[in-house]
């Protein structure tokens, strides 16, 4: 159990080691605090825009680095032979997969966490400087809010890693690349389809956009992100069902991965 | 220790997934406390059987016992210590943590980790490269702290893959002084090689491989039994005319530095004595030449032709 912290470890040491993470992630810090530049138009105003903007950039550099860093998660080190030093060692599979998961989501874990607090801090700043009292409660939207918009975008990235992971466990990283953007097009889609579906009242289309609907993970669920900026209500009752709807997903792809990678050879 | 019996392996290739048989009946038997050296060119297969021993990939056909249990115990592994070929490790971290990775993954941590790290480095002389990353280590440096990682667990059993390779002279002589210490200590060795000259003076038995088949095992020595011995002469002056008959004899003449070198095979030995003493040449050295791996390797390759024909 002990080997999956250690394969974990590597991965997250891997990741920060790399300069393509710092330059995403400093590029999405850059662009949140870019939008400070709107600031200046009515408090109101700006701040939803600052908001939604910064909400986006979060989920679309999360995102980004969830895919690019898990493309290559499993296959770089069955392409570069480490596998050879890793299973001469007493590991079990099921515990290097675990571990690669783990240093990923962890990976992610830091930067959301990072790129989260630069834009409440944000948020905060504008919300304040208009009353001069610190404000945690601004037209109508507690800013707790926020951090409930930024805990759902860190359950998509939960999922996306699964299933880059899956594909990594069996094929190059550009395949996995693109199967992950497709399931995540699909994913993000996924009522759209069904409701495509509905409307051209063929019973063929209508059962594979169920199946689809219901293997796919729905990740529109994951997206709360007008209920954070223009008020509505994310109960935590939806936080728990979303949680465990997210972890659920990720099991289910992590079981995936470790039988595929079971059997797999390392030519 | 481990013991290989008829080990088959085929691999699937190619976009047809055509099988290519790449084992074709690899026997080995490796004792307790012996340096098995297991010796064949290029593509013969030693590295698949390793692959196949350490469960890397699947077998085809075949049993193999390893350290007492079936393939596939991965608490076995705890007593094992591996080199792959052609070293490569994750660039972005140093010497000192990648050691410390591996030393994690066999259960170990703390000072007594530490402390076997700075052992193993000083050992194999890379005490220098401790904080470098691996990405600026050379080809020798990897392979050196490749021999620290497999040494991490003070293993029983010691399976390198060509561990001479990437080293100059001197890290091999080291390299070689490192695995007698290995067996004075009690441990198993077992170490592949495509160099007979890399195994000569270190290993108690071996094994030849090729395509894919164990074709002899045994001490060294033996292995060129019943195979004919060359000799090469050294010879000043003497009666050239005469010397150039021996070509009857089959025996290869030609000049070298303004001596006669003469090669020939042992059953013609006394006979090439006779005419060169009568030549009235004078001999400055004969001594035999011994056969090499390459030429076993030919001969073994032509009997495996005749048995295919
Ligand atoms: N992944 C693979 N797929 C197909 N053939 C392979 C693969 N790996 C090795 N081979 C073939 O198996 C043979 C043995 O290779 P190998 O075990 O690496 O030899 P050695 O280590 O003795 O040099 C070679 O002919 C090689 O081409
Ligand atoms: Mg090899």
């Amino acid at each position: 159990m002990k080997a999956i912290w250690s394969v974990a470890h590597n991965t997250f040491k891997e990741a920060i080691r790399d300069r393509v993470l710092y330059s995403l992630i400093l590029f999405a810090i850059l662009m949140i605090l870019s939008s400070l530049l709107f600031a200046s138009i009515s408090a109101q105003q700006s701040n939803k825009i600052i908001k939604d903007f910064g909400l986006t950039v979060i989920s679309l550099i999360g995102i980004i680095i969830s895919v690019f860093l898990g493309m290559g998660l499993v296959y770089k080190e069955i392409d570069k032979n480490t596998v050879y030093n890793i299973f001469s060692k007493p590991i079990r599979r099921y515990e290097f997969i675990l571990g690669k998961y783990l240093g990923l989501a962890f990976t992610l874990l830091i930067n959301t966490v990072a790129m989260g607090v630069i834009l409440l801090l944000i948020v905060l700043y504008i919300e304040t400087k208009h009353s001069g009292i610190i404000q945690f409660y601004y037209g109508g939207i507690y800013i707790s809010e926020l951090i409930k918009a930024i805990y759902f975008e860190y359950l998509e990235f939960l999922v996306i890693i699964g299933i880059a992971l899956v594909f990594s466990s069996f094929t190059t990283p550009v395949m996995t690349l693109l199967f992950t953007l497709f399931l995540f097009a699909i994913g993000r889609f996924s009522s759209d389809i069904r409701l495509f579906a509905e409307e051209v009242k063929n019973p063929v289309v209508e059962y594979i956009s169920e199946i689809i609907y219901r293997v796919i993970p729905n990740l529109e669920k994951f997206d709360v992100r007008s209920e954070a900026v223009y008020g509505g209500d994310v109960s935590w009752m939806l936080i728990f069902y979303t949680t465990v709807y997210a972890v659920i997903y990720t099991f289910v792809l992590l079981i995936l991965s470790i039988l595929i990678f079971q059997n797999r050879e390392f030519k | 220790m481990l013991r290989v019996e008829n080990l088959v392996k085929d691999y699937a290739t190619g976009f047809l997934k055509k099988k290519v048989r790449v084992l074709n009946g690899v026997n080995l038997t490796v004792n307790k406390g012996e340096i098995f050296g297991f010796v064949g060119p290029n593509g013969a297969g030693k590295t698949t059987t390793f692959k196949v021993i350490l469960g890397f990939v699947s077998l085809t056909s075949g049993s193999i016992e390893l350290m007492g249990e079936p393939l596939g115990d991965v608490e076995v592994k705890r007593n094992i210590g591996y080199l792959p070929e052609n070293p490569f490790f994750y660039d972005y971290l140093t010497g000192e943590e990648l050691l410390h990775y591996m030393g994690e993954l066999h259960g170990l941590n703390g000072d007594s980790l530490s402390k076997r790290i700075d052992e193993l480095l000083e050992k194999v002389n890379m005490t220098h490269a401790k904080k470098i990353q691996l990405r600026k280590y050379s080809k020798g440096m990897l392979q050196r702290v490749g021999i620290a990682q497999a040494l991490i667990n003070d293993p029983q059993f010691l399976i390198l893959d060509e561990p001479m390779s990437g080293l100059d002279p001197i890290g091999q002589r080291e390299i070689k002084e490192l695995i007698l210490e290995q067996k004075e200590k009690g441990k198993t060795v077992l170490l592949s090689s495509h160099i007979l000259s890399d195994v000569e003076a270190l290993c108690d038995r071996v094994a030849i491989i090729i395509n894919g088949r164990v074709v002899k095992t045994g001490e060294l020595g033996r292995l060129f039994e019943g195979i004919h011995t060359n000799y090469e002469m050294l010879l000043r002056g003497g009666d050239q005319e005469a010397l150039n008959n021996l070509g009857d004899l089959n025996v290869e003449v030609a000049k070298r530095a303004g001596l006669t070198v003469l090669k020939f095979d042992e059953n013609v030995k006394s006979r090439v004595l006779d005419v060169v003493s009568d030549s009235g040449g004078d001999i400055v050295s004969l001594h035999p030449l011994r056969k090499s791996l390459e030429g076993l390797f030919v001969e073994e390759a032509k009997k495996d032709s005749h048995i295919e024909t």
